[in-house]
């Protein structure tokens, strides 16, 4: 017999599956409202505590990224398979606070702009990738165009890139490590990541 | 006699140059490339080819590896279906690979190029590269600057 309580937390479970596999749009569209209520609600506190920002980011944000394929591609083919495991892992931790102060500062200067998000057309059921494009509105200014990137992977849509204006940042990171790890491979990459880092 | 001969010569020599001429035009536009090899032919689809045209060069690392050789608009999701050919021997993309549309220097003709990606699994013949990334689009980017100088 199932408890009133259960049955609404089975009932969200579900719902919140049916949405995952039906549109990778309405995930990020609810992520976004999420977003924004969480910053809307704690505006004061933040102006004061800049790591509640990296907090709210933690939860919300990151459940919806994947952050493993995100740091595959930004390494490249060659050194992510001689990296060892140890430095996969390390790699991966470094990189995942990265976009996080990527992500927490572009919010940091969140006033009110408006966000939409374009719908897919056509048969998403044969695809395993698709780009969602957005667009932000600020009060003034043009508009800024945002694309996610997002892979399916055992039925659930996770964000593999995004880019602000045609600039993707598994791109520009790439770009970014792309002559560090020519000279010194997942060794020096690592040891850079951990300098920046200290700072 | 003698202005027979001249004659004979000029003429030879415009044969000759208009000979050379075609040869560069061949040369330069690569014709002979795609001829007597070996090609498979896999697709992808972008949100916005701005410019992309058939014929346009495929490249991997910036190696010349196949070219586009059809574009059509997809009517039910309104994206562009690229239709790309590769040469067989270069042919090993990784189902995960990613295509972008990229310029050569700033206002040079669009190739497409692939980023291979870390599967282990490599695209089939007819398949399709599912990771795609738009062009920038200058204008744009133009718009936005002349803005961002008003502004200050």
């Amino acid at each position: 017999m199932l408890s009133k309580r259960n049955f609404i937390i089975v009932l969200f479970g579900l719902s919140s599956l049916v949405f995952a596999a039906v549109s990778p749009v309405v995930l990020l569209d609810q992520t976004a409202i999420r977003l924004i209520k969480q910053l809307k609600q704690h505006r004061q506190q933040l102006k004061q505590k800049p790591e509640l920002l990296v907090k709210i980011v933690n939860k919300i944000l990151i459940p919806r990224i994947n952050q493993d394929k995100m740091a595959q591609y930004v390494v490249g083919r060659t050194h992510w398979r001689q990296a060892t495991a140890q430095q996969r892992s390390d790699f991966l931790r470094y990189f995942t606070r990265v976009v996080i102060s990527t992500y927490a500062e572009a919010l940091h200067s969140y006033s009110d702009q408006k966000i939409s998000f374009a719908p897919i057309r056509g048969r998403l059921s044969d695809l395993s990738v698709v780009n969602v494009h957005s667009e932000i509105e600020p009060m003034d200014g043009p508009v800024i165009n945002v694309v996610y990137q997002m892979l399916r992977e055992k039925g659930t849509w996770k964000i593999i890139d995004f880019s602000v204006d045609g600039v993707s940042l598994v791109q520009s990171y790439r770009s970014q490590f792309a002559d560090v790890l020519l000279r010194g491979g997942m060794v020096a990459l690592l040891k850079e990541l951990r300098a920046r880092q200290a700072e | 006699m003698q202005q027979r001969s001249i004659e004979f010569g000029v003429g030879l020599f415009l044969i000759l140059g208009l000979l050379s001429l075609l040869f560069i035009a061949f040369d330069a536009s690569e014709l002979d490339y795609s001829e007597g090899q070996n090609m498979v032919q896999v697709s992808a689809d972008f949100d916005n080819i701005a410019g992309l045209r058939v014929r346009a060069p495929v490249r991997i690392a910036g190696v010349r590896v196949g070219e586009v050789t059809g574009i059509q608009l997809d009517q039910h999701s309104y994206r562009a279906h690229v239709v790309l050919k590769i040469i067989q021997q270069l042919y090993h993309i990784p189902v995960d690979s990613e295509a972008r549309i990229l310029t050569e220097g700033l206002l040079g003709a669009k190739y497409v190029s692939i980023i291979p990606g870390l599967s282990e699994r490599f695209l089939k013949a007819e398949g399709s590269i599912q990771r795609t990334a738009s062009v920038m689009v200058l204008e744009n980017l133009i718009g936005k600057l002349i803005f961002n100088m008003n502004k200050k």
